[in-house]
C-alpha cells in the first residue's frame, strides 16, 4: 500500500516550507515517529517525523524545493498488514502519532468539498477577522486568494505567502558556515531585497560630521528626570528627530511605484530600525513616530529588540515601514568607521549614524575635542534631488544640535 | 493661545470614550469634550438608553415571573414593583458605571472637558460652558456626538408631563395605569413589554403595517403573539392624532378613529443624529440629506476627521459605535484599519428576545443559493424547563459550502446566544463546524447546533426529513 505523507501545518498559519535536508533516502525503512526530513520556513527549521512505518518509495522533492502544506512530502510503502490504509477509517490509526494527523480529514465534510475551485456564491472568501486584518495591514487583496485552510479558509500563512518578506537594508554578515551553503529562507529574502535596492535605486548620499555634545546632555537630562528605568537611547532620540524632519520633508517619506509610474508619498511616518540578529538583518518598525514621545519610542525600540533577539517579532512589528534608521555605531565599536547602508527597498531614504566619539574639531580657529557622530542619509535620487536631500539632512543635523525641545515638550 | 490637543474626541458615549482610550493607547495626547448632559461619561446608552432600559425590563420580568409563577410552583402574594426604590438603585448603578468610565479615561491620561464644542477652522474648535469659552487646537478629531429622540412631525409633542420620550419613560418612579407607546420599533416594544409586565395597560401604535420593521415578519409574528398574550393592544397602520384627558385619539389608515386609554404617552419613534451646530462645515465635512456624516471604510469624513456611531450611516447601536471608534483611533494614528464587519448583531429585549446577525435568507438568497431552516425553541429541553417555548433558531448558510452567512434567533436569552452565530459568520464557519461543535446539555445554545444539523439535512430532535426544502418557513 502506497501512503502519502503530507507536509503538516507547523502552525503560525504556515502555508509552505522549504526542504532543507533529507534524513532518509529512497529504499530506507522508516519507523513511526522517525524524523525523515528537515524543513525550513521564514521563521524556523523543524525536523518532521513520519506517521507511518514502511519503506521509502519516493521523495516529494529535492533539497531546496518548496512544498505547500498538505502536499505529499514523501511516499511510503506500508506493510500490507494495514489493509484499509487508504480508507477513512484506517487513517485515524495511522495518523495518530504524528503531526500529519492535522492534515487528514477527520470526518467527511461534503459541502466543503465542493469549494475546490474557491468560487463562492455570496462572493466572499472565508477568512477569520484576524486574517482579514493582517491582509489589510500587508496590503493583500484577500478576495484574490485561494485558501489553504480547512474547507478552503484563507489562513494567515496564505496572506504572508504573497507578501514580500520584511524589507532589509544591508547585510550585516552572519557568521557563515564553511563550504557551500544554499541561499535559503531569510538569507535569500535579504539577498533579493538588497539586490533590488542596489540595482534599481540610484542612491545619493549626504555625509556629515555632527557635534553631539548637546544630544548627550539631553539624554543625561532625560535619564536624571526619568530615573534609571526611563533612560532614553541615542537611537530613540534619532528616531524622534527623523520623525520631525520627515514631517517637513515628505519626499523622503515616500517610495517610487515603478509599475504605475507614481511617487507614493506616505501620510503616516513609520520608522524601521535595522537590527542585527543571529539569523540576519530584521527591520522592525516604530509606527506613527510623530505622535510619540522620545520616551515612548525608547520603550518601543527596547521591546522590538527583545522580540527580534527571541525571534518573536510579530507581523505587526514588521509591517508598514516608510523610512529606515540604522545605528551603525552598534556595529563598528572600534575606530571611526561608518559602514554605508543601502536604502531599504522600496523606501526613498535611509539614515545611518555612527558611534559618538571624541574627535578634534575646529572651534573659533582652535582645535577642540568634542563628541561627534558621523551621519549619512542615502536617498533615492529619482525622487529626491540633491537640494532636497541636503535640506532634509540639514533639519536632522539642526535637531541633533538643539535636542532640548525633543525632551522639553515631548519627552 | 489655544490649548493643544493632539487628538480631539467630541462626545463621551460608547463611541467617544472608546476612541479616546484606543488613541491614548497608541500614544496620542487625547482631549475628550463631552456635553455632560447626564453627569459623567457614558452617553445616552449608559444614562438614558441601553443600560437603564435593561434594568427596567429585568424588573418587569421578575415581577411577571413571580406573579404568574403558580404553574411553576411559586406561590407569591402581593407581588408588586416599587418604582421609586428601583429608580434609587438605578441612580447608584449608573453613577457607578459612569465612574468606571471616568476612571478608565483618567488611567489613560485622557483630558476630559465639559461644554458645547464648535469647530471654527480645520484644526480649531471652541468649547463653551456657562461661564466662558476655551479654545482648542487639534491635529485629528473624532466626532462621536450620538443622537437624540426624534420628535414626531405630526404626532404628539413631548412635554415631559403627559407625553414622554424614552428617557422620560425610563425615569418614571410611579407605574402608570395605562400607557400608549407611539412607535413599534425595538425601543417601543421593549418598554411596552416591561410596563405591561409591571401591570400597565399598554397600547402600541405603529404607523407602518407591522411592528419591528427592522426584523423579518416571521420573527415579529412570534413577538406580536406574546405581546397580545401580555395584554398589549397592537394598532398597526395607525397614528396618534390627539391627546386629551386620560386618552389619546388614534386614527387608522382607513380613516376610522378610536379613543384609547392612556395616562401617559411614550414617543419612541426613532432618533436623529446630533450633527447640527458643530461647525462641521469649517472642517470641510458635509452632511448627508439625512443629517448624518458620510464616512469611508476607515470611518473618516476628511483626512484628519473621523466620525463614529449614531452620527454615521448604519444602525444606531452602541456596539457599532464602539467597533468604529477603535478603527477611527487607529486610522487617525497612522495604523491600517477598516470597518468592514461581516455581521453586526442586533438584539431586541422583548419577551421572547429577538437577536439577528448577518444576512437574512432573502438578502443572502439574492447573492446565490442558500439553506435556511428553522429549529423550534420548543424542542429544546432547557427551554421547556424555563417554561419559555416560543421562538426559533434559523441559520442562513450558503448552499454550496455551508458557510454561515446569518442567523435569526427568537427565544429566551437570544441576545446572548447571537454571539456564537456572529463569531461563526466572522470566522467563515460552516454548518458542519457548528453541528460538530459539542454544545452543553441542557442549554439553549443547543438550538444553534440543532439548527445547523437541520440545515445539513441531519436533524436529530425534530421530525424533519432530510432537507427537501432549502428555505423552510418558521
Amino acid at each position: 500500500m502506497r501512503f502519502e505523507l503530507p507536509l503538516a501545518d507547523l502552525g503560525e498559519g504556515m502555508a509552505r516550507a522549504e526542504i532543507s535536508q533529507w534524513l532518509v533516502a529512497v529504499g530506507d525503512t522508516v519507523r513511526v515517529d522517525q524524523p525523515v526530513v528537515v524543513v525550513e520556513t521564514d521563521k524556523m527549521q523543524v525536523e518532521l517525523p513520519t506517521s507511518v512505518a514502511g519503506e521509502v518509495l519516493e521523495l516529494g522533492g529535492a533539497e531546496g524545493d518548496t512544498i505547500a502544506v498538505g502536499e505529499p512530502i514523501m511516499y511510503i510503502r506500508v506493510a500490507d498488514a494495514s489493509p484499509e490504509v487508504d480508507a477513512g477509517s484506517g487513517d485515524e490509526r495511522l495518523d495518530a502519532p504524528g503531526p500529519a494527523r492535522e492534515a487528514a480529514p477527520v470526518a467527511p465534510d461534503p459541502p466543503a468539498q465542493s469549494m475546490a475551485d474557491g468560487a463562492t456564491s455570496a462572493g466572499r472568501v472565508r477568512a477569520a477577522p484576524a486574517v482579514r486584518k493582517l491582509a489589510l495591514e500587508r496590503g493583500v487583496d484577500i478576495q484574490g486568494l485561494t485558501g489553504s485552510g480547512p474547507g478552503g479558509r484563507v489562513t494567515q500563512g496564505d496572506v504572508l505567502a504573497v507578501v514580500a518578506a520584511p524589507g532589509t537594508t544591508l547585510d550585516v554578515g552572519v557568521p557563515a558556515p564553511r563550504g557551500r551553503v544554499p541561499l535559503r529562507g531569510m538569507r535569500r529574502t535579504i539577498a533579493e531585497n538588497v539586490t533590488k535596492s542596489w540595482r534599481r535605486i540610484p542612491q545619493a548620499v549626504d555625509l556629515r560630521e555632527v557635534d553631539a555634545t548637546r544630544l548627550l546632555q539631553a539624554r543625561r537630562a532625560a535619564a536624571d528626570w526619568a530615573g534609571p528605568d526611563g533612560s532614553i537611547s541615542i537611537l530613540a532620540l534619532m528616531v524622534k528627530i527623523v520623525g520631525l524632519a520627515l514631517a517637513r520633508h515628505p519626499l523622503s517619506n515616500s517610495w517610487l511605484d515603478e509599475e504605475r509610474g507614481e511617487i507614493v508619498v506616505e501620510d503616516a511616518i513609520h520608522v524601521g530600525i535595522a537590527m542585527a540578529t543571529d539569523d540576519g538583518l530584521v527591520v522592525p518598525v516604530v509606527h506613527s513616530v510623530p505622535g510619540k514621545t522620545a520616551a515612548q519610542i525608547a520603550a518601543e525600540i527596547a521591546g522590538l529588540a527583545v522580540r527580534a533577539r527571541e525571534r518573536a517579532l510579530t507581523a505587526d512589528d514588521l509591517r508598514g515601514g516608510t523610512f529606515t534608521v540604522n545605528n551603525t555605531g552598534a556595529l563598528s565599536p572600534i575606530g571611526a568607521g561608518h559602514p554605508l547602508p543601502l536604502i531599504n527597498w522600496p523606501q526613498a531614504a535611509i539614515l545611518a549614524f555612527g558611534r559618538i566619539e571624541d574627535r578634534v574639531v575646529a572651534v573659533d580657529g582652535q582645535p577642540v575635542v568634542r563628541p561627534t557622530m558621523l551621519l549619512t542619509v542615502n536617498a533615492d535620487h529619482r525622487i529626491v534631488d540633491g537640494a532636497e536631500l541636503v535640506a532634509f539632512t540639514n533639519d536632522v543635523v539642526r535637531l541633533v544640535g538643539q535636542p532640548d525641545r525633543l525632551l522639553g515638550g515631548l519627552g | 493661545m489655544p490649548d493643544p490637543a493632539d487628538l480631539l474626541v467630541v462626545g463621551g458615549g460608547p463611541g467617544g470614550y472608546v476612541a479616546a482610550i484606543r488613541a491614548a493607547q497608541l500614544g496620542r495626547r487625547v482631549v475628550l469634550v463631552d456635553r455632560d448632559e447626564w453627569g459623567g461619561p457614558g452617553g445616552a446608552c449608559l444614562h438614558v438608553g441601553c443600560i437603564p432600559s435593561k434594568a427596567l425590563i429585568e424588573l418587569g420580568a421578575t415581577v411577571a415571573r413571580l406573579a404568574n409563577g403558580t404553574q411553576a410552583g411559586v406561590v407569591a402574594r402581593e407581588v408588586r414593583a416599587d418604582l421609586a426604590a428601583f429608580q434609587a438603585g438605578q441612580r447608584t448603578m449608573i453613577a457607578g458605571l459612569a465612574n468606571g468610565v471616568a476612571g478608565l479615561l483618567r488611567r489613560h491620561k485622557v483630558e476630559v472637558r465639559t461644554g458645547e464644542l464648535r469647530f471654527t477652522a480645520p484644526r480649531r474648535a471652541v468649547v463653551s460652558r456657562g461661564d466662558g469659552v476655551t479654545h482648542l487646537e487639534f491635529t485629528d478629531a473624532v466626532i462621536a456626538t450620538g443622537s437624540r429622540p426624534l420628535p414626531l412631525p405630526d404626532g404628539p409633542a413631548v412635554d415631559g408631563v403627559r407625553v414622554l420620550d424614552s428617557a422620560g419613560l425610563l425615569a418614571l418612579d410611579e407605574r402608570p395605569a395605562s400607557l400608549c407607546v407611539v412607535g413599534g420599533g425595538y425601543v417601543g416594544l421593549e418598554l411596552g413589554t416591561a410596563f405591561a409586565k409591571l401591570g400597565t395597560r399598554v397600547t402600541v401604535v405603529e404607523a407602518r403595517d407591522r411592528l419591528g420593521a427592522a426584523f423579518e415578519p416571521d420573527v415579529m409574528a412570534v413577538v406580536e403573539r406574546s405581546l397580545r398574550a401580555l395584554g398589549v393592544t397592537v394598532l398597526p397602520a395607525s397614528q396618534v392624532v390627539g391627546v386629551d384627558d386620560g386618552h389619546v385619539v388614534v386614527r387608522a389608515r382607513d380613516g376610522s378613529e378610536r379613543r384609547v386609554e392612556a395616562e401617559l404617552v411614550g414617543v419612541t419613534a426613532g432618533r436623529r443624529p446630533n450633527t447640527e451646530g458643530l461647525g462641521l462645515e469649517t472642517l470641510g465635512v458635509e452632511l448627508r440629506p439625512d443629517g448624518r456624516i458620510g464616512v469611508d471604510a476607515t470611518c473618516r469624513a476628511a483626512p484628519h476627521v473621523a466620525a463614529v456611531g449614531d452620527v454615521t450611516p448604519g444602525p444606531a447601536l452602541a456596539h457599532k459605535a464602539t467597533a468604529e471608534a477603535v478603527v477611527a483611533a487607529e486610522v487617525l494614528s497612522g495604523r491600517p484599519a477598516v470597518f468592514a464587519p461581516e455581521a453586526i448583531p442586533v438584539a431586541m429585549f422583548t419577551d421572547p428576545e429577538v437577536a439577528v446577525t448577518g444576512l437574512t435568507a432573502e438578502q443572502a438568497g439574492a447573492r446565490g443559493p442558500v439553506v435556511a431552516r428553522c429549529f423550534p425553541v420548543a424542542a429544546l429541553g432547557r427551554a421547556a424547563s424555563l417554561g419559555a417555548r416560543a421562538g426559533f433558531v434559523r441559520l442562513v448558510a450558503r448552499a454550496d459550502d455551508g458557510a454561515l452567512l446569518g442567523a435569526q434567533l427568537v427565544g429566551p436569552h437570544a441576545s446572548e446566544l447571537i454571539a456564537e452565530a456572529t463569531l461563526a459568520v466572522e470566522m467563515g464557519a460552516t454548518l458542519t463546524d457548528l453541528a460538530m461543535t459539542i454544545h452543553a446539555h441542557p442549554t439553549l445554545s443547543e438550538g444553534l447546533k440543532e439548527a445547523a444539523q437541520l440545515g445539513l439535512g441531519q436533524p436529530i430532535h425534530v421530525p424533519g426529513e432530510p432537507s427537501t426544502q432549502s428555505v423552510s418557513p418558521c
